[in-house]
């Protein structure tokens, strides 16, 4: 759990992707960013991020959500304190597709959730 | 001027002069004639002939390596006959047959011409005409290469296209690059409109940051929504989002899957005109969208990972002992494994990464809501195939995911039960090996469903 306290970061996703692609998708792509942004330490300090989404994205798929932030989730064991730490600024972003990125990231958290405690279809088979 | 520009400029004199001559031989524009000459020019061609003999294409090789051999027994002509039905979802073996044979025409007819005699083909699928077509593309810049090192023979075929006259056949060949639209003609039914090409994307970027996925994705969704714009109709934010959902996982899913770091990809609309009779928002047009890599099959991807994966390995061994101990249960191994590999949660490299295995599931969901715009009368039925090894898994809007708990599961059974067995017409075995994975989807769109779709959407989020 976080030892030290401070104020939020912001981060530009846009430095993350191509210019010319609008969609954050791949788990490799998502967990390269993770590395480059160091947010391995950035949980052990506890530092807040507010991830920044530049105004042309079109889709946030689980693939890059999970890639980037399930370690993270992992680290707060999916709880309340996951969502305080991370957070995603869609003000950039078209009103119609703050809406849908934001289902993206929900759709992330729940695969992150599933993953978390266990739950895939095995347990149906 | 400085030595150095000189010396560049030298360069691409003699450069240009080099090429120059050695267009010249090619055409064979000699002004002079002589004893001289014609020994030169012999020795060239038993030269390019002997570069020839030795030429082994690497695509081929690697496509024998994934099981899809082509060898010949004598001599092989330059004409591929395309069988009645070319199909793979239907006569898989036939369609099969015949790309191993194209392998062999283009190998042992270099620089001659090949013909494609569609002349007795009734029925085709994209599935196949875009394999035939990845194979025939892979080879021939191969051959482009080999073209640089001859003096005076050529290596490239020439292509000829003998139309099917069968108007769904003679659409699809338009569509795949096979004929030009002006030998197609004004057609009653559907008319192909344009293609996005053949797109090769590969994941062996240096940096994160170049990977193609994120632009090929956009350029796709990008020419869906031109499509659409013939139906009047534009995508929304969440049609945007759902399609690059779709495109972009299997894009992923063709990375992950294939050992040589490539994949391949196409899309083509065709629609019909509307006639004077009847309303534009009537009108039916039609998206094929398909995704090639070559290498393991979902299945062996399983068994390659299961010491470092033996949780999941283990759990899906069970599972299949249990769909076995059934009666009636025909499916093998590998076709159950297919079927379980595309549930939500379940991946061959969960051990290296417990998050793991939710793309499969995210591109089926965006496949339905989409797609789902169904005439069986005119046979416009949405239809989506996965092909890996020895399985062909079919989707259609019978039997679609359902969400179970925080899950979803798409058993392809009536009962939406995972532990019951698959419809047998929607998860196969097939009699020879694909040579790696394709996914192949077609679907329809109208303007009259889509609306309705999107104003019941919007009515249920009320």
């Amino acid at each position: 759990m976080p030892t030290i306290m401070s104020k939020e970061i912001r981060i530009d996703l846009g430095a993350h992707k191509k210019p010319s692609a609008t969609a954050f998708t791949g788990r490799p792509q998502g967990r390269e960013a993770r590395n480059v942004l160091n947010l391995d330490t950035k949980d052990a300090t506890g530092e807040k991020v507010c991830f920044v989404l530049p105004s042309d994205t079109t889709s946030f798929n689980p693939s890059f959500f999970l890639g980037l932030l399930y370690d993270s989730y992992k680290y707060y064991q999916g709880s309340q304190d996951f969502d305080e730490h991370y957070r995603f600024d869609l003000s950039n972003l078209p009103t119609q597709f703050q809406t849908v990125i934001q289902k993206n990231l929900d759709d992330g958290k729940r695969n992150a959730a599933n993953s978390l405690n266990n739950r895939t279809v095995l347990n149906f088979l | 001027m400085n030595n150095g520009l000189r010396w560049k400029r030298l360069k691409h004199a003699k450069r240009r002069a080099r090429n120059e001559l050695k267009r010249r031989r090619k055409k064979k524009t000699y002004k002079g004639k002589g004893a001289v000459y014609h020994k030169m020019q012999s020795d060239r061609i038993f030269v390019d002939k002997r570069i020839l003999q030795k030429f082994q294409s690497p695509f081929c090789l690697l496509l024998s390596e994934h099981g899809l051999f082509a060898k010949a027994n004598g001599k092989v002509d330059n004409r591929v006959r395309i069988p009645k039905v070319f199909s793979l979802v239907v006569e898989y073996e036939a369609a099969l047959k015949c790309i191993q044979h194209s392998m062999l025409c283009i190998q042992q007819n270099l620089g001659g011409e090949i013909i494609y005699d569609f002349s007795k083909c009734k029925e085709v699928d994209q599935s196949a005409l875009f394999l035939l077509q990845i194979i025939r593309m892979e080879i021939n810049s191969e051959l482009k290469k080999v073209d640089v090192r001859l003096s005076v023979l050529s290596a490239k075929p020439k292509l000829t296209t003998i139309k099917s006259g069968i108007e769904s056949v003679d659409r699809h060949l338009v569509l795949c690059g096979f004929l030009d639209s002006r030998q197609f003609g004004k057609a009653e039914g559907m008319q192909p409109i344009h293609s996005i090409g053949y797109v090769k994307g590969s994941k062996a970027q240096a940096h994160y940051l170049e990977n193609q996925k994120g632009i090929i994705t956009t350029g796709v969704r990008r020419y869906v929504n031109t499509c659409l714009g013939y139906h009047g109709l534009e995508m929304t934010a969440t049609g945007i989002n759902h399609l690059d959902g779709l495109v972009s996982e299997i894009l992923n899913n063709a990375e992950d899957h294939s050992p040589t770091n490539t994949y391949y990809l196409t899309a083509n609309f065709s629609r019909e005109l509307p006639s004077e009779q009847q309303d534009d928002r009537e009108s039916v047009g039609m998206l094929n969208l398909s995704i090639l890599n070559i290498g393991y099959s979902i299945a062996r991807g399983f068994e390659e990972t299961k010491d470092a994966n033996a949780e999941t390995y283990n759990a899906l061994i069970q599972g299949f002992n249990r769909h076995k101990s059934i009666p009636g249960c025909t499916f093998t191994q590998e076709n159950m494994f297919t079927l379980y590999a595309l549930q939500d949660g379940v991946s061959r490299l969960k051990f290296e990464d417990e998050s793991r295995g939710t793309g499969t599931m995210k591109f089926i969901n965006s496949f339905f809501a989409i797609g789902d715009y169904e005439d069986i009368g005119k046979d416009y039925r949405p239809q989506l195939c996965i092909y890996s090894g020895h399985t062909i898994l079919v989707c259609d809007n019978r039997f679609r995911p359902v969400e179970k708990g925080t899950a979803f599961i798409m058993p392809l059974n009536e009962e939406q039960d995972l532990a019951k067995l698959p419809c047998p017409k929607h998860l196969r075995a097939l009699p020879k090996k694909f040579p790696g994975t394709l996914l192949s989807a077609s679907f329809y769109l109208n303007e009259k469903h889509l609306t309705k779709k999107i104003k019941s959407n919007a009515h249920n989020h009320e």
